[in-house]
């Protein structure tokens, strides 16, 4: 609720700022009563008195409609394994919880996985918290600025004695997640693509590496020395350590499957190299 | 243990060198395919969803209330076909 009506306030002098002050604490107040109970429920007068007109019923559902909408949207995958109804349910308790902090709902809904997590209805389904991650990392590699990709072939120029001080930086699309002891990759991208396969799914831990080389987003498995490597490049280290990070995850490794995969799916923007000689 | 590290990243980073050759190979291949799909923030429907639509003026009358919070409901999608190992995905009412 708090920040949700403070773009509005932009003091510029004393007039404006009066008016401001005015204006957001109406808008606070009208914000208060959109999710109050009832008109009494500590309300100013004012407020109370709009509040208790029908019609304020139809701001009070527009926007619980349209945070329901936008969660929806950006959460197909959790929508698609519980229906709709059930999804819908759940984010209205969400979106009473957790108001939108910006006017653009394409972000909206960020903690949406961790409210999974904790969601009681939802115990049963154990792995829909992290399948509500890789939905959150296909909005944000979606929304995520425009960035070249590192060529393949600028990276097998290099002379490979320089390999091991090279630092790879990771595409500011480039998302990647690692899931312990569930299949999250393969349940998350068989309901995010409507796929109709019920074949039965191996219980095991995956991970995933979502990008955006050439203007849509894409996917593809990654294991636990991928996100492990991805992860060391990411914190500025140079190949030669996110290698050894990667065959610490795994040591059967395959990293030149894994830089293949890397470079096809534009995990990285550029190279830069430590060595300052 | 030294060089025992030092033949380890050796083979590692040459491994690194022969997945980036080989991926450079492959893109020019298959002469950079280009997909793209480019929108400016607006993509899909309901992606950014700023109003307009059927019901958005009237969706809030009174016969659409989303303050009900009795939770009865049990879920219908997909996660009904998935097998956990302590087996289906919930088929009973919750509590």
């Amino acid at each position: 609720m708090r920040g949700w009506t403070n773009r509005w306030r932009r003091p510029r002098n004393a007039l404006r700022m009066n008016m401001d002050s005015a204006l957001s604490r109406f808008q606070d107040g009208f914000a208060q009563a959109l999710l109050a109970p009832d008109a009494d429920a500590g309300l100013t007068p004012e407020i109370a008195a709009l509040a208790r007109q029908p019609a304020f019923a139809v701001y009070r559902n527009t926007v619980m409609k349209g945070c329901i909408d936008a969660l929806q949207a950006n959460y197909p995958a959790v929508a698609r394994l519980v229906g709709e109804a059930w999804f819908r349910a759940a984010a209205a308790i969400f979106a009473r919880e957790r108001l939108p902090a910006q006017a653009t709902l394409l972000n909206y809904g960020e903690a949406f996985a961790e409210f999974l997590a904790g969601f009681e209805p939802a115990a049963d389904l154990p792995y829909l918290p992290g399948v509500a991650r890789l939905d959150r990392c296909w909005t944000e590699s979606h929304a995520a600025a425009d960035e070249p990709v590192l060529a393949a072939a600028t990276l097998a120029a290099l002379a490979p004695e320089a390999l091991a001080s090279t630092v790879l930086h990771p595409h500011a699309a480039a998302r990647w997640a690692w899931f312990d002891d569930q299949p999250i990759y393969t349940i998350w991208q068989r309901n995010r693509a409507a796929s109709q396969d019920e074949s039965e799914i191996e219980w095991q831990g995956e991970g995933a590496l979502l990008a955006r080389p050439r203007g849509a987003v894409l996917w593809a498995p990654l294991d636990a020395a991928g996100c492990a490597f991805l992860d060391a490049c990411a914190a500025g280290l140079p190949l030669a350590a996110a290698s050894a990070a990667a065959l610490e995850a795994r040591d059967d490794a395959d990293l030149a499957r894994l830089m293949k995969t890397l470079l096809e799916n534009g995990a990285f923007a550029r190279m830069s190299s430590t060595n300052k000689t | 243990m030294k060089i025992r590290t030092l033949a380890f990243s050796t083979l590692a980073l040459a491994a690194i060198a022969g997945g980036a050759a080989h991926a450079a190979d492959d893109m020019k291949k298959d002469g950079m395919k280009t997909e793209m799909e480019k929108c400016y923030g607006v993509s899909e429907a309901g992606k950014n969803d700023c109003a307009a639509g059927p019901g958005t003026s009237c969706a809030g009358t009174s016969k659409v209330d989303y303050q009900g919070n009795a939770w009865t409901l049990v879920p219908k999608g997909t996660c009904t076909t998935i097998k956990t190992p302590k087996g289906m995905g919930s088929l009973t009412p919750i509590k």
